[in-house]
């Protein structure tokens, strides 16, 4: 079965090859489960919508040869992870942080690790020398600590700081 | 911020909505939220905290994150501060020090105030232009308490004798990492750390002078380290397949100095004997040298497969790398290429190489 149908969550259908999409786990493992056997079987993608859809196809199509990333040992050392992003990647992750945000939704679902990495390095780098207000801002988060707590948290940490 | 009205029979809601564009973290489904805690520095993640209540507890959750936030140390001051009530696990430690004896004092208050079964990650460093030396015998005394250490990374020089191992075999039993400028005999230290499971080397050759020679005389990796390495950790790895081991270099500021610990065939091999393909990475392997003396090492995939990082275009040499840039293909798991091409001749047929491993995605750095 060299071609699968994927079915976005607008009712779109997008022919892919199957040869493509083999890095999304939850897509294998909708093949397997499915039993699908020929071109024509339909995989239905509840979770995303068209437009990431086809974004999420043109990472897989430029990382098809990839080789299989390696999980972090929970036993290694607590080092930052890795944040070089290659120049093709960067040119494609440049988006609307809306689009951004369905892109790892998408990559989430989807279990594609390799994409979901590259949305939360983006993420990552926009919380890099922000503020904590900046940070609320910037991700509609709701301050809900009390000014005690706030005080509490600033003592705690005030002695950690950088001299 | 976009606000609009819902009217109900005799009730007014005023609900708000996130910004049209931008992402809505309160959404994003957790295991997202802890990867891009793992893309975050210790200083990032603590500005994370007073952000709000989840954000707090997501953080004291994630072991990664809290395994960065490291206290820095200076004074003794510093670890006074350490009582005043963090509710945090604070275990990691970054200590500062200007001589052996500011080291021990702060090593000892530290034991005293937080408690030494406490501490899981200790890093040793010096102030700058303070050079610190301690001997291993006294680290030792000061560290045995510390029983339940599981990082060490020590950026001091020690003198690792070889008593300490016959007095404290499994003294560190709780030692997992372990990171290490090597000094003479230091794989005695790894004799009191039966556990181990990631190595890392750091070799700097501004300690002994730039002839990488006369680096490996008083230095010398190999023979005990394969002695080691081969009796300690045949059957972990064979069991686990997680063991690691990791050799680098300091990056000196001035690469022309730079001393190559694995520029040679023999030192290729015998570092792919010790450790086989398993976790083997291999750092900074000087291109001029390897290419020019290890055609051999090209019959051998698995080894290729281990360097992971290559130099080239030692000042001067530009004639005799440009003639081996076409085997940068033989290398299938090399992630990236470091040029400090100063005052070379060829810069532009090079480039165009190096703008062809960028696009396979090679991270490449340049010093012109």
């Amino acid at each position: 079965m060299p071609f699968v149908n994927l079915e976005s969550s607008d009712g779109d259908l997008v022919k892919v090859d199957v040869d493509v999409i083999k890095c999304s786990v939850t897509i294998n493992a909708l093949i397997e489960h499915l039993g699908l056997e020929d071109d024509n079987e339909v995989v239905p993608l509840q979770n995303v919508g068209t437009e990431t859809l086809h974004k999420v196809l043109a990472w897989a199509k430029h990382h098809k040869d990839d080789l299989p990333s390696v999980d972090d040992d929970e036993d290694d050392p607590p080092r930052e992870r890795r944040t070089d992003i290659t120049t093709w990647d960067a040119n494609f992750i440049k988006m609307e942080q809306i689009q951004l945000f369905d892109l790892i939704l998408a990559a989430n679902y989807l279990d594609i690790s390799g994409l979901l990495d590259l949305g939360c390095k983006i993420v990552a780098d926009m919380i890099k020398g922000k503020t904590a207000d900046e940070i609320r801002t910037m991700f509609n988060i709701v301050n809900d600590l009390t000014p005690q707590e706030q005080e509490q948290i600033r003592k705690e940490n005030e002695w950690c700081e950088e001299k | 911020m976009d606000i609009f009205f819902e009217i109900q029979a005799n009730d007014v809601k005023i609900c708000t909505m996130a910004p049209s564009k931008t992402i809505d973290w309160t959404s994003l489904p957790e295991l997202v939220k802890i990867n891009v805690l793992r893309y975050l520095d210790g200083k990032s993640i603590m500005q994370l905290l007073p952000v709000s209540r989840e954000m707090y507890r997501l953080i004291a959750n994630c072991k990664n994150a809290v395994g960065k936030m490291q206290i820095r140390i200076n004074e003794i001051a510093d670890i006074a501060k350490i009582k005043d009530g963090s509710s945090l696990p604070w275990s990691n430690f970054l200590i500062i020090a200007e001589s052996c004896d500011h080291l021990k004092n702060l090593l000892k208050a530290l034991q005293k105030t937080v408690g030494a079964g406490e501490i899981k990650k200790l890093e040793l460093a010096q102030r700058s232009r303070c050079t610190v030396e301690i001997t291993a015998n006294e680290l030792d005394r000061i560290l045995s308490p510390v029983t339940n250490l599981e990082v060490l990374i020590s950026k001091i020089f020690g003198n690792w004798d070889v008593e300490l191992a016959v007095e404290i075999p499994g003294r560190l039993y709780n030692l997992r990492v372990l990171e290490i400028i090597s000094a003479h005999e230091f794989d005695q230290v790894l004799k009191a750390a039966p556990n181990l499971r990631w190595l890392s080397i750091w070799t700097c050759e501004y300690i002994l002078g730039s002839n990488s020679i006369n680096f490996r005389r008083f230095c010398p990796i190999f023979p005990p380290l394969k002695d080691y390495v081969t009796a300690r950790f045949y059957n972990s790895r064979r069991d686990t397949r997680k063991f690691s081991i990791e050799f680098k270099q300091e990056r000196s500021s001035v690469p022309e100095k730079f001393c190559g610990t694995f520029m040679y065939e023999d030192e290729i091999y015998a570092l792919y004997r010790i450790c086989g393909p398993v976790g083997v990475g291999i750092f900074n392997v000087k291109a001029r040298w390897f290419w020019s003396a290890s055609s051999n090492l090209y019959q051998n995939k698995e080894i290729l497969g281990a360097i992971r990082s290559i130099r080239v275009g030692k000042c001067g040499q530009d004639q005799l790398f440009l003639n081996f840039v076409e085997k940068f293909d033989a290398f299938p798991n090399l992630e990236e290429v470091s040029v400090p091409m100063r005052g070379t001749e060829g810069k532009e047929k090079f480039l165009e190489i190096l703008k062809k491993l960028e696009m396979k995605g090679l991270k490449i750095s340049r010093f012109f």
